[in-house]
């Protein structure tokens, strides 16, 4: 790790299992893991790999069984539930694969929706969720409903809304496992952005090898453990096959 | 009343009311489709302030507008509100008035409202003017032209062709035979009124047809009295029609400003201390699946629609069992046989021990306090009794009525001028008797017909009488009548001279005395002295109105049980759980949803709120609607007819205007207890992976 990128998210001995009957099922064993400010990182891996729990632990979804989260120097890992809450509030922007935006609210009242449970003006409100759509380039959009917005465009405004907190984390679950090549180039562009220009630790689970190599830096699961940490900082920009090690 | 053939028997009581119960349901079916539209009118109406409240952006015009409806409609709510409260006494509320009395307020209310909505209705349907008469003598050959037109198309052949002539079954030929004649009728009385009218609006304007030359028959006595009888069915008939635009004016009026006042007030209020976004969520997720929301409306309407009918009964029960602790009202019975038959001597004796109460304890004016009632039953058809040519009279003093009478409290002061009017020609004229209207609607008569009643209990004795006046339609007497006590003294009077004896009922004619005492204690004392004076023969007794009452019902209590403690909560639990039911579909099928609101720190409980919110908004709603209409429009027909003793109708008070909203809200409430709790425990880490 370059050393002076310190560590946003550190992952220390992490494991999470479930009970099913008398079962214990191992999901994630001893994981540990560095995440710098500002990376890019992409987690990938086969279905039942983990990647997803990782990511739900990260970003404060879930507890994990043992081990430790640091997210931002904030020990996640030992928060309350509503801790948790206020914490993702403030400090974690979340993109799902669906998109999931309340179909009743228009995309303006969508991304609008976590500045709700902060202590903020309604012009002050305004003002962040018209520039958090301006970044998406969505403001002409903004009194459409989800269901007048194609897929590409509800994925951005998805962004818009992980975003108008101004998160120190973003995590996306797939977010272009439900659109055309076009569409999803144009997420990957702008999570990139984000990234590059306003210095956002994203992380990104993803099935996608062409989505993987926007990333600068990916980790391959397989049966809870990290199995490849593929650093491609160096090697950004050129079309490499993921490789286990 | 026992003895009468009048009352119904509990049997009777109890198959009527499970088809009333089946009526209830089904209108309430009826009027929550029709006020469906009116319910999505209503969330739309609150849904449009909450645009207006965040609209900033867009063209000038759509910017004033919604800065015209941000400020209008919460002005338009407040003000509707301010009507609404003031018309039902609320402001009213601290002043501590009696039972069924109306405050300053109320008045002032009711007064400017009722007199705006006769004026609207004036304009809108017009009526001819007191005293509108038709000159005959100087249009005779209009008058014989009446004359031919009404023959064949009377009242009395119109009602006669109404329904079959005799018990036996008709063949479909004699039925098709009778409707068509009946039909022929009608178009032939359209006919001669519309030329009635035409006559009677020339005579307005001065125009007078002239006699003809020569020799023409002059109208009789009795033409004259027939053409006069024609004359003031079309003018009450205008008025009638003029009187029922007014009471829908009214009626559509208060109902409006209900919905459009007090219910989104609370709503706007509400988003002040919850968030307008809150709201604006709930009141939209309620529009996302119309059909869902439509049937739970449904389904809180028709439960509150019946419950409000059922507890008006219960309400009405229950205020005259109440006892009043000042100038209570008793009732003097004879004490060990039902059906209280007293002698009339009996009223001096009562007058003579009141007389002798010492001062302070001594009503101010003793006839002013008692009033005598006689009931007198009797049908129209001796030969062909049925309910609807039969009824039922209270026997009593004219000029008492409007000083005792129970239930005055119930009317509006226009409704209190024309009982007052009644009385006064009941006075004037033994023979003239005052009938319900929608007994005079069941009978087929109007006012300023004669009519012959043969009488049930009074043996032999036929009455001869003239209506008068109707008793204020929606008022408890709308099934009875009343008539003149002097004329009952003569009619037994006259029976002796003719058969040299008295009537077998004359020493036994006064059913009940009616009286008043200042207090309690007062009449605490009187009782006691009156049951234990040996003055009576037979012994009496006296009660309290409230206890008497209660007596009067106890045969009715087990229906009354049912009513109370099975029925409505048996509704209230079927309700809840359908309601309970169709929330937790809703919950399961937003999982995912809910669990965006808490990756997004959506903390539980408000996710839990937001679920309760929308099943509170729409109970509470949905009983609102409920009972605003059950309270405009089962009052303005009159009432719901419910066979207990003799009361027949029974009215929707005002107080179900918070009832409704209530029983919608708490059964909303319970129902949602289990999903929104549901709701609140979802974990956000089991739905994304059950999802991916």
């Amino acid at each position: 790790m370059p050393a002076e990128k310190q560590a946003m998210v550190r992952v220390r001995d992490l494991y999470k299992s479930f009970s099913r009957g008398s079962e214990e099922i191992r999901v994630l064993q001893k994981l540990t893991l560095d995440v710098p400010a500002g990376e890019f990182l992409a987690l990938m891996g086969p279905s039942g790999s983990g990647k997803t729990t990782l990511l739900n632990l990260i970003a404060g979804l879930d507890s994990p069984t043992g081990g430790d989260i640091y997210v931002d120097n904030e020990h996640v890992s030992r928060m309350s539930e509503s801790e948790l809450a206020r914490w993702r509030t403030r400090s974690v922007g979340f993109v799902f694969q669906f998109y999931y935006l309340l179909p009743v609210l228009t995309a303006y009242e969508n991304v609008e929706l976590p500045l709700l449970l902060l202590p903020m003006t309604k012009e002050q409100r305004r003002k962040q969720v018209l520039t958090a759509l301006d970044l998406v380039g969505l403001t002409d959009r903004m009194s459409h409903r989800p269901g007048m917005l194609s897929g590409g465009q509800q994925q951005r405004v998805g962004i818009a809304r992980a975003m108008v907190t101004d998160p120190v984390l973003i995590v996306a679950d797939e977010p272009t496992g439900d659109l055309d090549s076009k569409s999803a180039d144009e997420i990957l562009t702008l999570m990139d952005v984000l990234c590059r220009q306003m210095n956002k630790t994203i992380i990104m689970v993803t099935h996608d090898p062409h989505a993987a190599e926007r990333a600068m830096r990916a980790l391959h699961l397989e049966k809870g453990r990290l199995v490849l940490d593929d650093d491609r900082t160096a090697k950004l920009g050129q079309r490499q096959k993921a490789g286990v090690a | 009343m026992p003895g009468m053939s009048l009352e119904f028997s509990l049997g009777q009581a109890a198959l009527a009311l499970l088809t009333i119960l089946g009526i209830l349901v089904g209108a309430g079916l009826f009027m929550g489709l029709l006020t469906l539209p009116i319910f999505f009118a209503s969330m739309f109406y609150k849904n449009l302030w909450f645009w207006a409240a965040e609209e900033r952006t867009g063209k000038i015009l759509r910017r004033s507008f919604a800065q015209a409806v941000w400020t209008g409609f919460p002005a338009i709510s407040l003000f509707s509100t301010v009507i609404t409260f003031g018309y039902f006494g609320v402001f009213d509320i601290f002043e501590k008035l009696p039972l069924g009395k109306k405050g300053t307020t109320q008045t002032l209310f009711e007064g400017k409202y009722d007199d705006l909505t006769r004026k609207a209705g004036e304009k809108i349907i017009w009526r001819y003017p007191e005293g509108t008469a038709v000159e005959w003598k100087r249009d005779p050959v209009g008058g014989h032209a009446m004359l031919v037109m009404d023959e064949g198309a009377t009242p009395e052949i119109i009602d006669g062709l109404s329904v079959p002539a005799t018990m036996k079954p008709e063949t479909p030929e004699e039925e098709a035979d009778r409707k068509s004649q009946l039909k022929a009728a009608q178009a032939k009385a359209r006919v001669r009124d519309q030329e009635l009218k035409k006559i009677i609006r020339q005579q307005q304007a001065g125009i007078y047809a002239p006699p003809p030359e020569g020799d023409h028959t002059e109208l009789s006595k009795e033409q004259l009295r027939r053409l006069d009888g024609m004359v003031s069915l079309v003018v009450e008939s205008q008025s009638s029609m003029q009187l029922s635009i007014i009471q829908l004016i009214r009626g559509v009026g208060i109902f409006f400003m209900l919905i459009i006042g007090p219910f989104p007030l609370l709503v706007f209020g509400f988003s002040f201390i919850f968030g307008r976004r809150g709201m604006t969520m709930i009141l939209r997720s309620l529009g996302r699946n119309l059909l869902r929301t439509s049937l739970t409306y449904l389904a809180i309407f028709v439960l509150v629609w019946v419950v409000t009918c059922v507890w008006s009964v219960l309400d009405f029960l229950d205020k005259l069992t109440q006892e009043k602790d000042a100038n209570m009202k008793g009732l003097i019975t004879e004490k060990y046989q039902i059906p209280s038959q007293m002698k009339p001597s009996h009223l001096n004796t009562i007058k003579s021990m009141l007389e002798e109460l010492p001062e302070g304890q001594k009503p101010e004016n003793i006839e002013d306090n008692l009033m005598t009632w006689a009931f007198v039953g009797g049908t129209l058809d001796p030969s062909k009794r049925t309910p609807m040519n039969s009824l039922f009279f209270f026997c009593t003093e004219p000029e008492k009525v409007i000083k005792m009478m129970p239930g005055l409290e119930d009317l509006t002061a226009e409704q209190f001028k024309m009982l007052e009017e009644a009385c006064k020609m009941m006075g004037q004229n033994p023979r003239a008797v005052v009938i319900g209207h929608a007994k005079l609607v069941q009978m087929n008569k109007r006012v300023g017909d004669r009519i012959q009643v043969t009488s049930l209990n009074y043996k032999d004795l036929v009455f001869d009488f003239e209506i008068v006046a109707e008793f204020p339609a929606g008022t408890r007497w709308d099934q009875s009548a009343a008539m003149s006590r002097k004329y009952l003294d003569n009619a037994l009077s006259e029976y002796e001279g003719k058969n040299g004896k008295a009537h077998p009922l004359a020493d036994k004619c006064m059913n009940l005395i009616w009286i008043r005492l200042p207090n309690k204690a007062v009449f605490e004392s009187f009782s006691e002295r009156l049951n234990t004076s040996g003055r009576f023969t037979p012994a009496v007794k006296m009660e309290i109105e409230s206890s008497a009452y209660a007596n009067f019902l106890s045969p009715y209590k087990d229906l009354i049980r049912f009513l109370r403690y099975a029925l409505a909560p048996g509704l209230l639990a079927v309700t809840t759980l359908v309601i309970s039911l169709v929330i937790s579909i809703g919950v399961r099928e937003r999982r995912v949803e809910m669990a965006v609101l808490k990756v997004l720190g959506f903390r539980p409980w408000m996710v839990m709120a937001l679920v309760l919110g929308e099943a509170l908004l729409l109970g509470s709603l949905s009983g609102f609607l409920a009972t605003a209409t059950a309270y405009s429009l089962v009052n303005a027909m009159g009432g719901i007819p419910l066979p207990i003793g003799f009361f027949g109708k029974f009215f929707v008070p005002a107080s179900a205007l918070w009832w409704g909203p209530a029983i919608g809200t708490i059964t909303s409430a319970l129902g949602t207890i289990m999903p929104a709790w549901s709701a609140r425990k979802i974990k956000v880490s089991e739905v994304f992976s059950r999802v991916a």
